[in-house]
């Protein structure tokens, strides 16, 4: 599927516009603070109805505002100028949603309002890929968590789902935990709480386990492709709870259960729940050859700068060849202002690699220059103060 | 800005309050309120006014009812050894609507949600257990609604009545009557695999 017009309605600087992109590589070049991010940004809030920079909705409305407006309509992805003239005569697919001040979002598809946001997520899938995509390897595990959750949601609605009731019923029991240390309220109520975070949990880390294993194979053979297979990569999952990645859900229900029951009272005197899959990692091992020595470092404290771009880049190639197995589709590819990113090799590696897959691809640059003709064709959108050309 | 005169403008507003009414609907049945005949308004005033003061919960199951006991706590043909336990009264007519169940209910009027300040406490769940104690009670259905504060306040319960020497069941989760496999949602559908039963 190719996105063929996007219609962003008071979407921060943007007033009224309407683009029609192009197959390949879409290049959209404008001065600092012109509105190119916020177009990648329209594209990602389609596909997962989040931003990839903030949590708040609202902050999304232009100025002065109070509503916003995103479309999205997609033709079938076919080769060919003839066929493809054809077909966009024809949408496949359109995707909205409007989001209202202090209101609620209305997902639609096809036309049709959406009740259940699982229904309307994930109908096309995206990769994202910017400098900030660093955090992935310098960050916090919360960073890595938050990539997990989203490359597997977009995979499995039923992820989402046990995503969204876990994060609902830890709420609760951290609430719960203040209650019996305040207000004296039972523990015993802990209990019910105990046994929806151990069944939604598990289905949690389970998921974790395989995507992660399959993950570790795509971004181990980018990672190699990158780096001539001078270095190796290692990621491993670590669950809070040990060995649960490998352990049968039926033991790791009685492990989860008794890991909840024995931190109880350090849990009630903090106030919060102390483990489970809230508090999972990955991590990131690069093993490299120096002076005949083999070196096994983390890479989030012992990489290279240049290191950790090439691991952020393997992993996020990874994600891409990740859903397109699952998906049996090529992603739509964004990429904000990568050329400060990478060198001149790795850029020439990565639009190689997305020619060869065919990704309807959107850059983000300050330069059109950047674009060199070796690489391939593309087609340029200037942008300036919320209008496109 | 428009400009009611006060006596409309608060019909209005009084009538805003209802769910599903917004201001236009409210708008709306004010002008058909106002045109309506005077004998009509005083029908529908005394209906409004007679829900409050002859209504009230039962003191034994939590249904609505003109007269406590219900009548359905005092239905002879009933069966009087199991004991439907729901969230609220609405979720009796509900099931009373289905003509399927036989038995009593329990209304807990309410689920615990820490969130929301609510515990045990501010349930009707201490009345439950007094009368699985005194009634001759063989079975609890646990019928509260599969959220997270309904699934919560269900293992709660399963766990306070295990030792009661009593059947405790919970209703079954799955796909709508006339559901077209394709079109449920696949949480829904794992759901119902998971409940299957054989036949
Ligand atoms: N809610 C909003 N309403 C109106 N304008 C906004 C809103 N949010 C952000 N902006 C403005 O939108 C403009 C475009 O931001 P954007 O991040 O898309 O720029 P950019 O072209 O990617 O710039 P850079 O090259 O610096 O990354 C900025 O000037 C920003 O201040
Ligand atoms: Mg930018
Ligand atoms: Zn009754």
């Amino acid at each position: 599927m190719r996105l063929n017009q996007l219609v962003l309605r008071n979407f921060r600087n943007y007033v009224d516009c309407e683009i029609d992109f192009k197959d390949g590589v879409n290049l959209i070049v404008g001065e600092n603070a012109q509105g190119k991010t916020t177009l990648l940004e329209a594209i990602y809030f389609l596909s997962t109805a989040k931003s990839h920079r903030t949590y708040l909705d609202d902050e999304l409305i232009r100025y002065n505002e109070s509503w916003f407006y995103l479309k999205g309509a997609f033709v079938p992805a076919i080769s060919g100028e003839e066929a493809r003239r054809e077909a966009a005569a024809v949408n496949l697919m359109t995707v909205e949603v409007s989001n209202e001040l202090n209101g609620k979002k209305r997902f639609k598809l096809n036309g049709t309002l959406q009740k259940k946001l699982s229904q309307w997520i994930g109908q096309f899938n995206v990769v994202f890929f910017s400098p900030e995509s660093l955090a992935l390897v310098k960050g916090a595990p919360a960073d890595r968590r938050r990539f997990v959750d989203r490359l597997i949601s977009q995979i499995s609605a039923a992820y989402l789902h046990h995503l969204q009731n876990y994060q609902f019923a830890l709420k609760q029991r951290n609430e719960l935990l203040k209650q019996i240390r305040s207000k004296g309220a039972s523990v015993e109520l802990l209990d019910a709480w105990d046994d929806l975070l151990v069944a939604d949990g598990i289905a949690l880390i389970q998921a974790r386990a395989k995507v992660l294993a399959q993950l570790k194979v795509h971004t181990q053979a980018k990672h190699a492709d990158l780096t001539g297979d001078s270095e190796k990569l290692d990621l491993t999952y670590q669950p809070l709870l040990d060995g649960a990645d490998r352990a049968m859900a039926s033991d790791m229900d009685d492990q989860f259960r008794r890991a909840l029951q024995s931190s109880r009272h350090f849990d009630i005197r903090r106030g919060t729940t102390s483990v489970g899959p809230h508090r999972d990692d990955f991590k990131l091992v690069l093993e490299a050859r120096s002076a005949g020595t083999v070196y096994r470092q983390e890479a989030r404290s012992f990489g290279s700068q240049g290191q950790q771009r090439t691991i952020a880049l393997a992993l996020k190639l990874g994600e891409l060849e990740l859903l397109r197995e699952e998906t049996e589709e090529t992603p739509v590819v964004l990429l904000d202002d990568v050329f400060s990113e990478l060198d001149e090799a790795r850029s020439a590696f990565l639009f190689e690699l997305l020619r060869r897959l065919n990704a309807q691809t959107f850059i983000t640059s300050t330069r059109q220059e950047v674009w060199t003709p070796d690489l391939g064709d593309c087609c340029v959108f200037t942008v300036q103060d919320g209008k496109v050309r | 800005m428009l400009y009611y005169p006060e006596p409309l403008a608060r019909v209005i507003s009084e009538l805003q309050k209802l769910p599903t009414i917004g201001p236009k609907t409210a708008q709306r049945l004010a002008f058909f309120l106002l045109r309506m005949p005077e004998s009509e308004t005083t029908k529908l005033v005394q209906a409004i006014s007679d829900v409050k003061t002859l209504l009230s919960y039962c003191d034994i199951c939590g249904n609505i009812t003109d007269r406590s006991p219900c009548y359905i706590c005092t239905d002879p043909e009933r069966d009087l050894q199991t004991i439907c336990v729901i969230e609220d009264p609405d979720d009796l007519l509900a099931i009373e609507r289905t003509k399927e169940y036989n038995g009593l209910y329990h209304a807990l009027m309410g689920v615990l949600s820490p969130l929301d300040g609510v515990g045990p406490n501010d349930l009707r769940i201490d009345p439950l257990f007094e009368r699985i104690r005194n009634e001759n009670i063989k079975e609890v259905i646990l019928a509260t609604n599969y959220t997270t504060e309904g699934q919560a306040t269900a293992l709660y319960l399963t766990k306070r009545l295990e030792n009661a020497g009593i059947v405790i069941t919970r209703i079954a989760y799955g796909i709508p009557v006339g559901g077209d496999l394709e079109y449920i949602d696949e949480v829904t559908l794992a759901k119902a695999l998971e409940g299957r039963r054989r036949v």
